[in-house]
């Protein structure tokens, strides 16, 4: 462990006035099946990011995990 | 031999029940307050009263009236069994270089339409000084007293990250027609911060630092401050993942290390996320795991969850009410398709159980998949689970998504 506690600030906000849902859905808000095609066609392949993380330094805890059994996983079941 | 991991009930949601407004960027996320289910997608709700029994659909597009450029994704759910509340996270379209994280909540059964209640944040509104900048990616979770809710934030035109926050709201302030106070931190220093499930006085956070160290967030209910700490930890790759299926689409090409499960529990923090291939130790993308120990933040084990011919990816865990922890991901490549599988960890033979919940019959046509999974604490059955996921049936369009609700626990406390 690198090891001294940081200490970020914690700052206040505050909301607007709570709004009430209407009983009745907004018509004109609906997606058709081919604007949901075109959003999933626009939909890119790789998810925004942040930056690259820095590259690992070996430490002692290293191969420990390389030691872990592989994992077992009982086949599909009903309800 | 029966299979350690029951289900009690593991079902699936039908076209109608999600209007046909599926992706294969499922991001399927749930809550559960006794008979009544309420189940989201990327860009679709659902909701049961009976148990999942039936369904009826709920249009993210038009149930609360829209703002910027409408609906966009990214949902989440959450219960709070305690104070009788659904919380819904809906994310709305950048529109005039800003983009609105809307916090929904329901009190009580039913959610009938003019039972929500909600507020919205925009990031400018937050901070003048965060003008021209977008949320995106949040999700939440919960402490004895507060409801947190976290967001990564982007500039508006370059989508280069600029900011991670954490927002906490005080669960009694939920009031029809209230303002919302909260507190918030923020960092340029950690990208996609991740909230534990599990928490009771403290709320931890966790993020990656490089790829051998995480840093962890302290944020205890009374504390003015947020603390930190970093923790070395095995070596790991991340990069471009890949895991085709036997039809050759790569269900992991959105795939990438960010920390999508946290838990504490019985004084232990867990840390899960999707890691790359390393062979020969790991031969495909598997799930990375590392257990800390709480108060001392020495880490105690790192027992991944991997296989030499499947890979596994987007995880999701929580502890259920007696801290057992159980957890949510995907399983696919090389001879299987997309498969959704729920587990636990058995602390008694330091192992994860785990058990497919449904096999796909395809990968995703465009090769799009993720972006997260949910698991949660099933309530009132607090020794249970539930879990949300999603698999192909019959074909690799969106049309052919089929979302999944799963109750499921330990054989040894359900039966």
């Amino acid at each position: 462990m690198a090891n001294q506690r940081r200490v970020y600030a914690v700052k206040k906000g505050v909301t607007g006035p709570a709004q009430r849902a209407p009983a009745r859905e907004s018509a004109a808000a609906k997606q058709t099946p081919q604007q949901l095609d075109a959003r999933q066609e626009r939909m890119r392949t790789t998810r925004r990011r942040g930056p690259e993380l820095a590259p690992a330094k070996e430490t002692a805890r290293s191969e420990r995990p390389r030691q872990v059994p592989p994992t077992e996983c009982d086949d599909e079941g009903g309800e | 031999m029966a299979s350690p991991v029951v289900f009690l009930r593991n079902v699936a949601l039908g076209h109608a029940d999600t209007g046909g407004q599926t992706s294969t960027v499922g991001e399927p996320s749930l809550s559960t307050l006794n008979q009544q289910v309420f189940f989201t997608g990327n860009w679709y709700a659902s909701k049961s009263a009976n148990n999942a029994n039936t369904w009826q659909f709920v249009d993210p597009y038009s149930t609360l009236p829209p703002v910027d450029g409408g609906f966009c994704c990214d949902q989440t759910v959450i219960g709070v069994p305690s104070s009788n509340l659904t919380i819904w996270l809906l994310q709305y379209v950048e529109q005039s270089s800003t983009n609105t994280l809307r916090l929904a909540a329901h009190r009580g059964p039913g959610l009938d339409n003019a039972g929500w209640v909600f507020w919205d944040l925009r990031p400018v509104d937050i901070d003048p000084g965060w003008a021209n900048q977008w949320f995106d990616y949040n999700h939440a979770s919960t402490s004895n007293g507060f409801l947190y809710v976290g967001s990564n934030i982007f500039e508006v035109g370059t989508n280069a990250w600029v900011r991670s926050v954490v927002f906490r709201f005080p669960l009694s302030g939920f009031d029809l027609g209230a303002t919302l106070t909260y507190e918030y931190f923020e960092t340029d220093e950690n990208f996609s911060l991740r909230c534990a499930h599990g928490a009771t006085d403290t709320m931890h956070i966790v993020s990656h630092n490089t790829l051998s160290q995480v840093r962890v967030y302290s944020w205890p209910e009374s504390a003015p401050d947020v603390t930190a700490i970093d923790v070395d930890i095995a070596a790991w790759l991340e990069g471009h993942y890949n895991a085709a299926g036997p039809d050759g689409r790569n269900w992991l090409s959105r795939c990438d290390g960010r920390i999508t499960g946290v838990w504490v529990s019985r004084g232990e923090l867990g840390i899960m996320w999707s890691a790359n291939r390393q062979p020969p130790q790991r031969p495909l993308p598997y799930i990375r795991v590392v257990r800390i120990n709480e108060s001392t933040n020495a880490v105690i084990d790192e027992p991944d969850i991997w296989s030499g011919s499947v890979a596994y990816a987007y995880p999701d865990a929580c502890p259920n009410g007696n801290g057992e922890v159980g957890v949510t991901l995907f399983r696919g490549g090389g001879s299987s398709h997309p498969g959704h599988v729920v587990g636990f960890w058995d602390a008694s033979a330091s192992a994860w159980r785990l058990r497919v919940t449904r096999n796909g019959t395809n990968g995703p046509n465009d090769n799009k998949w993720g972006d997260y999974l949910t698991c949660r604490r099933h309530a009132p059955r607090q020794e249970t689970w539930v879990a949300a996921g999603f698999t192909l049936q019959g074909g690799g369009a969106r049309q052919n998504i089929e979302p999944r609700y799963v109750h499921f626990g330990r054989r040894v406390d359900v039966t």
